[in-house]
């Protein structure tokens, strides 16, 4: 059936530029707005909270089996981006590092178990510590620290997982 | 600076005509993104808090009862109560005014990954902004959409901006209808 697959092309059309012209948008204006974001004072505290007690929530409900393998990725994953996605807003860049460990690992497992809940509730304790001790930026040596451990605890698991199923 | 055409770094856009919204309901966001958009010059920004109210204040600049100031590009975040992002825009490129089809959409998202990338261009989004935004991107993004307008394709299953960048070769059948009588020129208004 032909009529099924025809494709329609429509035209674009320059009614933006022939509305607000063309050109570029000044320098100096995208600096000061930038500043605006690098020096903003507002306290990522309270916003965090919001994030971890969904993340505290997703363990709870993990432990409690209310949450399959999906459930528990959707559930950690939506929290866990939106505290490294604006977190990155004020400064909190090790969040980012940690979050990125976090999700590389939950895609990388196939099934729930009890270990993994407990790097997942490690996790949440970990970013909840940096928030509430206002851990900016890469954190130092307890930065490195807090990474290292967290991709020491995921490469644990894996080696356990790869020993019992070569077992 | 790589926020617009090279050619004409000297004039400035006049954005105080550009009507924008911007949904978002991290009240931090919003109102970082109405800040700057507003030193950059757009005149009127309109702010919904959820899916819901971005599809209410849609409806009411750019439907049947539209104002005379209707909205020219929505900033929609993904994840956000009452109707997310992919639900909007699904509203969006589905509703017969012109006027909200057509509309250029940029989806603001906190994930990176390209399956995200691939979701908001396959549901008819015309670019993506990836969280956390600086200054520069918002720029980059906005200016890119207006001086960059694609083509529209309706397909079978797909109706949004036409999701190729660039022509490549294809010595297959032709499918895509181009002739004068098919080609409509979007926007009533």
């Amino acid at each position: 059936m032909q009529g099924e697959t025809r494709v329609n092309i429509y035209k674009a059309t320059k009614i933006l530029q022939a509305k607000v012209g063309s050109g570029a948008v000044e320098k100096e204006k995208v600096e000061v707005c930038q500043k605006q974001i690098d020096e903003n004072q507002t306290d990522f505290g309270p916003m965090a909270k919001e994030f971890l007690d969904e993340l505290t929530r997703a363990v709870t409900f993990a432990r409690a089996g209310k949450e399959d393998l999906q459930s528990l990725r959707q559930h950690v994953t939506q929290p866990v981006m939106q505290l490294k996605a604006n977190g990155a807003m004020f400064g909190y860049t090790l969040i980012g590092d940690l979050a990125n460990i976090m999700l590389n690992f939950l895609e990388t497992v196939s099934r729930i178990d009890d270990d993994i809940i407990a790097i997942v509730e490690a996790h949440q304790k970990t970013l909840a510590a940096i928030v509430n001790n206002q851990m900016k930026g890469d954190g130092g040596a307890t930065g490195k620290m807090m990474k290292d451990e967290l991709v020491g605890a995921c490469k644990r698991y894996m080696e356990k997982r790869h020993a019992k199923g070569n077992s | 600076m790589s926020t617009g055409n090279n050619n004409r770094q000297k004039k400035s856009y006049s954005l105080h005509q550009f009507t924008i919204l911007i949904a978002e309901d991290f009240p931090f966001m919003a109102d970082l993104l109405s800040s700057m958009l507003r030193e950059f010059g757009v005149g009127r920004i309109i702010v919904a808090e959820n899916g819901r109210d971005a599809i209410s204040r849609l409806r009411s600049s750019n439907g049947d009862s539209g104002s005379r100031e209707p909205i020219d590009l929505a900033l929609i975040d993904w994840l956000m109560p009452k109707q997310n992002g992919m639900e909007v825009i699904s509203w969006i490129r589905s509703h017969k005014r012109d006027s909200l089809r057509f509309l250029p959409t940029i989806l603001i998202s906190a994930y990176t990954s390209e399956a995200v990338v691939e979701a908001g261009r396959d549901n008819g989004f015309n670019e993506v902004l990836v969280k956390p935004v600086s200054a520069e991107k918002l720029a980059q993004r906005i200016l890119y959409v207006i001086d960059n307008p694609r083509p529209f394709v309706k397909a079978p299953n797909f109706f949004g901006p036409d999701r190729r960048r660039k022509d490549l070769d294809y010595s297959g059948e032709e499918r895509r209808v181009t002739q004068s009588e098919h080609i409509k020129v979007n926007h009533e208004r």
